[in-house]
Order: C-alpha cells, then sequence, then structure tokens
C-alpha cells in the first residue's frame, strides 16, 4: 500500500511542479522570447557608446576539427582587436565568447546554449555543418543574429532561417566552378570521393545532381570513412570504371593520402579537390605527386589584394599562418560591423537587414546576399598546384 | 580500363596489404583476450601511439641515418620497445587491480585507458595531422596495369616474418607454453609454480609491440598520422579478430588477412559505402553459423 | 554452488517478497571495509541504502531531489539546463542499457543503434509525412520490436563476447544503412524538424523539454523497476548470475534474453524519439560506436542492475565534462583518468547493488 501511495504522491508532486513550472517560468521564457528585440532596444539606448558589444562563437576548438576551430577564433579575435583599437563599432568595443562545438551535434547543443544563456548580441562561427545545423535551431529560437562563416552545407540554407546568414558560398557554387573547369578540360567521366559526413557528402550529392545535367557523366561515387587510412580498393574501383576525373569532396588531411594513393594505384587523370582540401599543407604532404591536383577553392589569401599584410600580420600574431578559412572569418566580424553601423544600433531587425542588403568588399571577395541568404556571387576559384605552389587558374 | 583479371589481382593486393594492418593489431587483441579474457579497447591506441613514436623517432634520425629503409627499421624497432613497455605499464597500473573484478568494469577500465592515450596525444599534437616523409624510392613490379610497390612488399614480408616468428614464440618456447597454458586455466597455472603476473606482463609486451609495427608501417604507407587513426583499426581489428576465433593466433591471422580481402571484394562489389555494411553482415551471419569464429574452439565461458 | 542455484530456483517460482532470500543466496566476496575515501564512499553509499529503505527516508530523500530538479527552471540558466537536460536523456538511454547489460548480463557495444531506430522513425514520420509526433510513439515501439528481433535473434544464442561484437557490427550497420539511404536523409540526416505540441503549447523552450524528461526519467525508472521485481526480472538475474545453470533448470534462456533484448530497444528508442525532437535535427554522427562506449560506460560505472546506480553513472557522464568545459581538451583526459581511477577503487561501480 505504501508504495501506491508513494507513487501518487510524486505523480502528483511532479505534476505541480509542472504546472507551477509552467505558470511560473513562462513569463521569463517569454521575456527571453521576445527579450531580443526588447533586449536590443534597451541596449541601444544605452550602448551608444561606452559599452561592449559581445558577440558568442561557435566553433570547434577540441577534437578532430580543432586546428579549423582555433584558427577561426584567431582570425575573429584579429579583426576585433583591429576594430576596437580604431574606436569600436558605434563607440562600443566587441568582445568575443567562445564555446567549443567539438565538431559534434550534441556537444553544439550544449554549447549553443551556454551561449545563448551568455546573452550576446550576435553569434559567429559555425564550421562543422552537421554540428552547426541544431544550434542553428536553438539560435533562431533565441533570437540571435547568426553569421556562419566556414559551414557550408545547403542544408543550412534548407532551413530558411530569417536571421541565418552563410559567408561561405554553397556547394552549389563550387559545383558550378567544377562544371567550368570540367568543359575546360574536355573530359565527360567523372568520380566523386567523399567522406560520409555531411559537408562532403552534401558536395558529392549536388555533384551528382547537377553535373549530369551539364552533360557529365558520374562514373563512381565512392566513400572514404574520416580516418580510415586504406582507400586502394576505391582507385581500383574507379580506374575500373573508367573515370577520366576524381573530384575529392573531403579533407586536406586525408586528401594528400588520396591523392598519393591515387597515383600509386596507376590512376593517370585529372585530380581535383574541394574547398575542404585547399590547404598549403596539402601541397607539401602531397609532394611530387600533388603537382596538377586542382583546387576548387575559397578565396585563398595568398592570392588576395592585400593579402600579403594579412598574412605577414597574422603569423606575426599567432605564429603559425592563417588556414584556410581565416578571411572568411575575419571579414564576418567586418560585415557585422558595417552592418551594425548602418542600423545605427543593435537592434535584431535593423542589423537583419542591414545584413541582407549589405555589399562588403572583404579580402575572401564580395559579400552579399541573395534572398535565401546564401552569398549572392559565387567566391570559388580555380587553382593548380605548380611547383609546389598554387596558382590561379581561369576555366 | 581494367581487364577483369587486372581488377581481381589488384583488389587481392589491396585485401592482402590492409589484411596484413589488421592482422597485426587483431594478434594483440587476441592474445590479450586468450589470457584474461578482455576485450582490451586501449588496443587501437597503442598501435596509434605507436605510429607517433615512430614518426617521431624517425624525425630525430632522419638526419644521421637518412630517411629511407635504414631510418624506418630503426624507427620500428624504438616504437616496439616503447609501446611493448607502454602497454606493460598499462596493465601494471590499470588493468592488474582488476584481474578479479566484474569482466565489464575491465572493459570499462581499457575504455578510459583509450580516452587517456587517445587525447594525450591529441594534446600533444595539437589535434594536427602529420606528414611522414620519406625518400624510399617509388616503382616496385608491374604485371600489365597492375603494380604492386616494393613498399607494399616489403610490408607484406615483414608481417610474414613477424607472423612466423610469433608462431614458433608461441609454439615451442617456454613462455610461450606458459601463455597458452594460463588461457586454459590460470588457477592451475598459479599451483603449478608459472609467474602469472610475469606473463600476462609479457603478452601485452608483445601484442603492443605488434601494434607498434602496424602503426610505423601505417606511417611509411599511407603517409599521414593523426590523433584519431586508431579508432576505425582498433574495431576493425578487433572484428579481424572474432572472425578469427578470439584468442587464437592463427585466427586473428587469418581473420585479419580475410577481412582485408572482404572489404576490398565489397568495394569492387557494392562500391564503398556500403562495404562496411558487407563486412559486418558477413560477420554477424558467420557468428550464427559458427559462433566461435574460423578457429576458435568451443569453450564453456562465465561472465 | 549446486546448492545455492537450488534455492535460487525456488525464488523464482515462488512469490515476490524472497527478494532478500534471494539476494542472501547469491555468493559475493564479502565486503572489506576500506580505509580513506574509498571507504568513505562505501560509507556514504551504505548509509544511503539505510535511508532510502525506510518510507520516510524515501518521501525524504526523492522529496528533497524533486523539488530541487523540479524548481530549477526558476533558478538555472538555459545552459544549466540543457546540461540538465542532457544528463536525464543520458539517464533514459542508461536505464535501457542496463535492462540488456545490468540485468541480464549481456555485452551491448551497439546501443547506440537502438536509439537511432527510435530517433529515425520518429523523425521521419513527423517531418516527410507530417505525423502528430505523439502518434508516432506506437510506431516507434513497433519498429523498435522489429528491430530487436532482427539484431537480437542472432545474438542471443551467443555467448558475452561473440555478443559484443555482433551489437557493435549491428550498431555500424545501422548508423552505414541511415547515412546512405535518401529516406534517412543520407549523411545530412534530418534536420528542421518541427516541434511537438503538448496541452496545446508547443515544446520550443528547453525549460518545457526538462520537464517532460523528468516526467519520462520518472516512468521509465518506475516501469523499469517494475520489470526488475517481476518473475521476468528475476529470470533475467538468474540468467545473468549462471546461464549455464539458469538453462539447466529450464529457464527458457535465448527466450527470455531476447525479451530483455526487446525491453531494452523499447525503452532506447522511445529515448531516442525524444531526443530527436527535442534536437529538432539528428545525423548518422550523432549514432557512432562512441555513443554506444558512452552508455555502457555510464551503465557500468554507475552500478550495473541498480537503476539509481546507473542514474547517476549517466549524470556523472553527462556532467563531469561541463564541469571542466573551460579547461578545453584537457577535460576528456582527466574523465579518462578519473574513469580509470573509479573503476580500481570502485569496480562495482559508484552505486552498485546491493549484495549481502
Amino acid at each position: 500500500m505504501t508504495k501506491k501511495w508513494l507513487l501518487l504522491l510524486i505523480m502528483v508532486l511532479t505534476l505541480a511542479l509542472f504546472a507551477f513550472g509552467c505558470a511560473e517560468s513562462g513569463e521569463p521564457a517569454t521575456e527571453g522570447q521576445g527579450g531580443e528585440e526588447q533586449a536590443g532596444e534597451e541596449s541601444t539606448g544605452e550602448e551608444t557608446s561606452g559599452g561592449v558589444i559581445e558577440i558568442g562563437v561557435l566553433a570547434p576548438t577540441t577534437g578532430s576539427e580543432a586546428y579549423y576551430g582555433n584558427d577561426m577564433v584567431q582570425s575573429y579575435q584579429m579583426a576585433i582587436d583591429e576594430i576596437n583599437e580604431a574606436g569600436g563599432v558605434l563607440g562600443n568595443t566587441l568582445e568575443l565568447f567562445v564555446e567549443d562545438d567539438a565538431c559534434d551535434a550534441a556537444q553544439a547543443a550544449t554549447a549553443a546554449s551556454k551561449i545563448i544563456s551568455a546573452e550576446p548580441d550576435f553569434v559567429v562561427g559555425g564550421y562543422c555543418s552537421g554540428a552547426t545545423i541544431p544550434a542553428l535551431q536553438q539560435f533562431y529560437d533565441a533570437g540571435l543574429i547568426m553569421l556562419v562563416s566556414c559551414a557550408n552545407s545547403t542544408n543550412i540554407t534548407d532551413l530558411a532561417l530569417e536571421q541565418t546568414f552563410m559567408i561561405n558560398s554553397p556547394g552549389t557554387h563550387a559545383v558550378q566552378t567544377l562544371s567550368a573547369l570540367l568543359s575546360s578540360l574536355g573530359v565527360t567521366k567523372v568520380a566523386t570521393i567523399h567522406q560520409g559526413d555531411d559537408y562532403t557528402k552534401n558536395l558529392s550529392d549536388i555533384c551528382e545532381a547537377q553535373l549530369p545535367e551539364a552533360g557529365f557523366e558520374i562514373v563512381a561515387v565512392e566513400v572514404m570513412e574520416k580516418g580510415a587510412a586504406d582507400v586502394s580498393a576505391i582507385v581500383t574501383a574507379i580506374r575500373n570504371a573508367g573515370a577520366e576525373f576524381v573530384y575529392w569532396c573531403g579533407y586536406h588531411a586525408d586528401g594528400s593520402n588520396v591523392i598519393k594513393q591515387l597515383r600509386q594505384g596507376g590512376y593517370e587523370g585529372y585530380i581535383c579537390c574541394g574547398d575542404g582540401s585547399a590547404s598549403p599543407e596539402l601541397i607539401t604532404a602531397c609532394g611530387p605527386d600533388g603537382e596538377g591536383v586542382y583546387v576548387t577553392s575559397p578565396p585563398n589569401v595568398e592570392l588576395a589584394e592585400g593579402g600579403e599584410e594579412y598574412i605577414a600580420k597574422y603569423t606575426d600574431l599567432y605564429g603559425t599562418g592563417p588556414g584556410a578559412y581565416s578571411t572568411l572569418c575575419y571579414d564576418t566580424i567586418y560585415v557585422l560591423k558595417e552592418a551594425i553601423e548602418t542600423a545605427g544600433s543593435t537592434d535584431y531587425e535593423a542589423v537583419r537587414d542591414a545584413i541582407q542588403n549589405i555589399e562588403y568588399q572583404g579580402l575572401s571577395g564580395l559579400i552579399k546576399f541573395a534572398e535565401n541568404r546564401e552569398l549572392a556571387v559565387s567566391n570559388f576559384i580555380v587553382m593548380q598546384i605548380e611547383d609546389g605552389a598554387f596558382k590561379l587558374i581561369e576555366p | 580500363m581494367l581487364s577483369a583479371g587486372e581488377v581481381i589481382l589488384q583488389q587481392l593486393m589491396n585485401g592482402l596489404i590492409l589484411g596484413s594492418f589488421y592482422a597485426l593489431i587483431a594478434l594483440g587483441y587476441s592474445m590479450v583476450y586468450g589470457i584474461i579474457k578482455l576485450l582490451n579497447f586501449a588496443h587501437g591506441d597503442i598501435y596509434m601511439t605507436g605510429a607517433f613514436v615512430g614518426f617521431f623517432v624517425f624525425g630525430i634520425l632522419a638526419g644521421t641515418v637518412g630517411s629511407s629503409w635504414g631510418g624506418v627499421i630503426l624507427a620500428m624497432l624504438a616504437a616496439m620497445c616503447v609501446c611493448g613497455l607502454l602497454g606493460f605499464l598499462i596493465q601494471l597500473l590499470a588493468y592488474r587491480p582488476l584481474f578479479d573484478a566484474p569482466r565489464l568494469s575491465l572493459l570499462i577500465t581499457a575504455i578510459g585507458v583509450s580516452l587517456i592515450l587517445y587525447n594525450t596525444v591529441m594534446i600533444i599534437t595539437n589535434g594536427e595531422y602529420m606528414f611522414f616523409q620519406h625518400s624510399i624510392p617509388a616503382g616496385g613490379l608491374t604485371f600489365g596495369n597492375v603494380t604492386i610497390t616494393w613498399v607494399q612488399l616489403v610490408l607484406l614480408a615483414i608481417t610474414a616474418v613477424l607472423m612466423l616468428v610469433l608462431s614458433w614464440f608461441i609454439g615451442t618456447t617456454i613462455w610461450g607454453k606458459a601463455m597458452r597454458a594460463i588461457s586454459l586455466d590460470k588457477p592451475t597455472c598459479r599451483l603449478m609454480g608459472i609467474n602469472v603476473n610475469k606473463i600476462i606482463g609479457l603478452t601485452f609486451f608483445i601484442g603492443s609491440a605488434l601494434a607498434a609495427v602496424a602503426g610505423v608501417m601505417s606511417c611509411v604507407y599511407y603517409g599521414s598520422l593523426h590523433y584519431f587513426m586508431g579508432y576505425m583499426m582498433g574495431i576493425k581489428a578487433f572484428t579481424a579478430a572474432v572472425i578469427g576465433g578470439i584468442g587464437s593466433i592463427p585466427g586473428a591471422m587469418l581473420g585479419g588477412l580475410l577481412l582485408g580481402l572482404l572489404e576490398a571484394a565489397g568495394t569492387q562489389a557494392l562500391g564503398s559505402s556500403w562495404k562496411d555494411v558487407f563486412a559486418f553482415s558477413l560477420l554477424i551471419i558467420m557468428l550464427i553459423f559458427k559462433p566461435t569464429g574460423l578457429l576458435g574452439k568451443t569453450e564453456i565461458e562465465r561472465m | 554452488m549446486e546448492h545455492n542455484e537450488n534455492i535460487k530456483l525456488q525464488n523464482i517460482e515462488v512469490t515476490a517478497n524472497t527478494a532478500a532470500a534471494e539476494e542472501a543466496a547469491v555468493e559475493e566476496p564479502t565486503v572489506i571495509q576500506r580505509k580513506g575515501i574509498a571507504g568513505a564512499w562505501d560509507n556514504f553509499v551504505e548509509g544511503m541504502y539505510r535511508l532510502v529503505e525506510t518510507t520516510k527516508g524515501k518521501i525524504l530523500v526523492f522529496g528533497i531531489l524533486l523539488i530541487a530538479v523540479g524548481t530549477m527552471p526558476l533558478w538555472a540558466s538555459s545552459y544549466v539546463l540543457q546540461v540538465a537536460w542532457n544528463a536525464m536523456f543520458y539517464m533514459l538511454l542508461a536505464i535501457g542499457c542496463n535492462i540488456i547489460v545490468g540485468y541480464c548480463g549481456m555485452c551491448d557495444l551497439g546501443y547506440a543503434a537502438k536509439f537511432a531506430v527510435g530517433a529515425y522513425t520518429s523523425a521521419i514520420l513527423v517531418k516527410t509525412f507530417g505525423w502528430n509526433f505523439w502518434l508516432t510513439l506506437p510506431v516507434v515501439i513497433i519498429f523498435a520490436i522489429i528491430a530487436a528481433c532482427i539484431m537480437g535473434g542472432p545474438v542471443v544464442r551467443l555467448r558475452s563476447d561473440y555478443l559484443a561484437i555482433v551489437t557493435l557490427g549491428f550498431g555500424e550497420i545501422v548508423r552505414i544503412v541511415a547515412r546512405n539511404l535518401e529516406i534517412t536523409g543520407s549523411a545530412s540526416g534530418i534536420s528542421g524538424i518541427p516541434r511537438p505540441y503538448l496541452f496545446g503549447v508547443q515544446l520550443t523552450k528547453i525549460w518545457m523539454w526538462f520537464f517532460v524528461f523528468i516526467i519520462l526519467v520518472i516512468i521509465f525508472v518506475i516501469a523499469s523497476n517494475r520489470l526488475k521485481n517481476s518473475r521476468f526480472g528475476r529470470a533475467l538475474e538468474y540468467i545473468r548470475e549462471d546461464e549455464d545453470a539458469a538453462e539447466a533448470m529450464g529457464v527458457d534462456v535465448a527466450r527470455y534474453k531476447l525479451w530483455a533484448f526487446i525491453m531494452g530497444t523499447v525503452f532506447g528508442a522511445l529515448a531516442g524519439a525524444f531526443y530527436a525532437m527535442q534536437m529538432a535535427a539528428i545525423s548518422p554522427n550523432s549514432f557512432q560506436f562512441l555513443q554506444s562506449a558512452n552508455i555502457l560506460l555510464a551503465v557500468v560505472l554507475g552500478g550495473m542492475g541498480k537503476v539509481p546506480g546507473v542514474m547517476a553513472g549517466a549524470a556523472f557522464f553527462a556532467i563531469f565534462p561541463e564541469v571542466f568545459r573551460d579547461i578545453g581538451e584537457y577535460r576528456m583526459l582527466i574523465f579518462g583518468i578519473a574513469l580509470v581511477i573509479v573503476m580500481i577503487f570502485r569496480p562495482q561501480g559508484l552505486w552498485p547493488e546491493r549484495r549481502r
């Protein structure tokens, strides 16, 4: 009997607490919900000058992508220091609040809620698409404007969140560029290799969808598990399929291994890498096998105007050169700065509209958004490895 | 385009190479399992550690010994010693206190050790990939469109020699006999005056040294190394050990080679996105019909 | 030994209040009074047992716990709530996994596959076919049973370590199949899942999910405890303690193991369905082997077979890395070290089943 009573007691207590929670915390919650606008308006009153504009950063500072995550944070920090030294934005100084998503969906959700709890004014970051997507939903729910610096899966566009902008060109742009390259080389039979995660598989899927329309044939789609070293069986399968052109959709770290094994396995056709492999490390790691390899790349800082200055400053500050996405992150902060200045405040609506209509010429090219909040103009370029360095190619 | 015969020959070669990696690592799993019934989850990370030790030693030696086979062999020996000791120490500090505890606790400890190794290397390398640059001449034997490089041949030779030595060691030496005896009946061995703890330590030493060989070989063959390279390799090698019959030494070798060949066949026939499904499905089907693995013995065991 | 098993069999056949006799019959190494922190923890756990044995103590402990947890949304930030939610989610998984691992003694290295089944079933029905989330739950249960029969069929006849590899194999198969199929959204998974409604309110805020999960945890705990104290639960315990003897005494080992497997899968699948709704996005990367290892780890760390124990293990697992979030990459290293140390000093887990 006592057991039953106890059960009943627990149930009643829980329900009571539930009702209590609904009634009581309903208010602060709705406050939080409208808070974006309210807080925004309130803060504009106070923050016209001398205040702090806090920017949350979601980046994988630990885990397999830690190298890129830390590079992102350093690039943001560099931009922010520059802006603060020059007097800040509308008299306010910028400040970063970094949280680690470890490139993992569950950790990203926790990191996002930690960022939201810290009540920043804006959020930037996002490297791994798979980890970024659950966090985006949370930022949307919390009414925080999010600028996605690196992740460029079209799944982010498909979410259609009105405050989420992608600074990096999506995969569809990469494949347009690839298509131009294929035409200029005069090949038709293409094989893709991806790594089974959101970003690389997405790129490969876009190839499968777009290239046949442009008159090319996809003869093989293969997957190399991240960190699984052996691709020799894949190489043989690709050769057997008669591919003339291999598009590596994965990251540079495994890319060098793939290129080497393709060459060792007797593949003699063209090789091209996606933007995940656009890193100088690809050249050093590939050695002689890398000669002649193409890369569809986000704007390369070495080839950009004012790029040398940027590299020198970055290297001076952090001791290593900037990574492939560094300028995108750097520009992200400047886009935000310009939008806040155009809006004249940190008000949610005003800044969102300002970003939507922005035209900013950054180190990574022209940043201007289409209706779906992707970049309106592709920023992709084609490079080729020649004598141990990247050379710009006009396809 | 390759002819059907060439494809088969090339895929056989690919499978054998991959299989020899699996086999070397599976041996460590199998030996340890045979003797203390532990699925040593840290074993894949020992393979990874071996690769890094080899990488750093090679970097130091490259100036004096040169960056060709000489340097590689020395790096391999160094990695074998370091990883052997590491395996021994892990066994001493983390596993020995738990030999009489529930077996799942031991398994969790192994996962903990794996986390420690994995994260230590991650912190040391800053999460970045390392690239192993050697000057071993390229080229090899060519049959029509099929090329077998010298590196591949040397790797196969090293694997074959190590397996023969290990078979001899387990089969004829007094320590090998003690190992086999312990895996049959630990308490009785103790009564017979066998220093059980010493033999267990030796098993860990040998298993870890073999994993280190595989690690350095993968540096040479694949050219890149990273802190999570042991994860997938560990799972696959574990699978290989079970296919062969866990606890059986020839079984581990056979299982490793077989898994490598299966994966190559799966990639060719079904595409690489289904190759793991293919391999794991065959594993499960095989276990239904032959639950002890190919060369495993039926035994009565208790959790 | 033979004598003990006879007593145990009778226990299974006779009434429920023989639990004490049954436990007494289980031969266990006697607990030695230890010194230092380990000893203090032993004493603490023992004291807690004594406390919750009395009805007053039960009400006191659970009451305080419930009030503390129930009022959390009033004083805690959404980050703390998110972590608490995460902890509760792991608790659900651990309670489910505990049926397979703790009650029945099977080593399951593929539990992530089981919650993937629930998460995907629910997410596909809600996102692609526009179902109401609550209506998908019966379908989730049906799919879980089917999946458990497919996965469990070959498993139940195997002994522990082969069982471990088969569950691991199924875990990988489920993940890769989910990644390759169109309907599961391939590698990107399914995102933008609309949040369900409860009492006319859409569950978008973390504090709402917090309460939903509290109720889920309570339901899971009650269900799991009832299962344990049933005839079925005692049969499982018998199988865990000595499979051969159980079989010899006429317990249909394969059938009971399969049922344990089905139960564990249903629990996991339900937890997965709610997980998919809270996250609003799932992808194959959430169901990696590491996830399975983590769940098993929570169960063994907490103390196999004991529901509060596995809950404590799950909470430890979810909260520990968050407490050490600021030290960045060192936290998982420290977690590994802590894990090894806890296992060495408390191999039976933090809060194991009490054995006299």
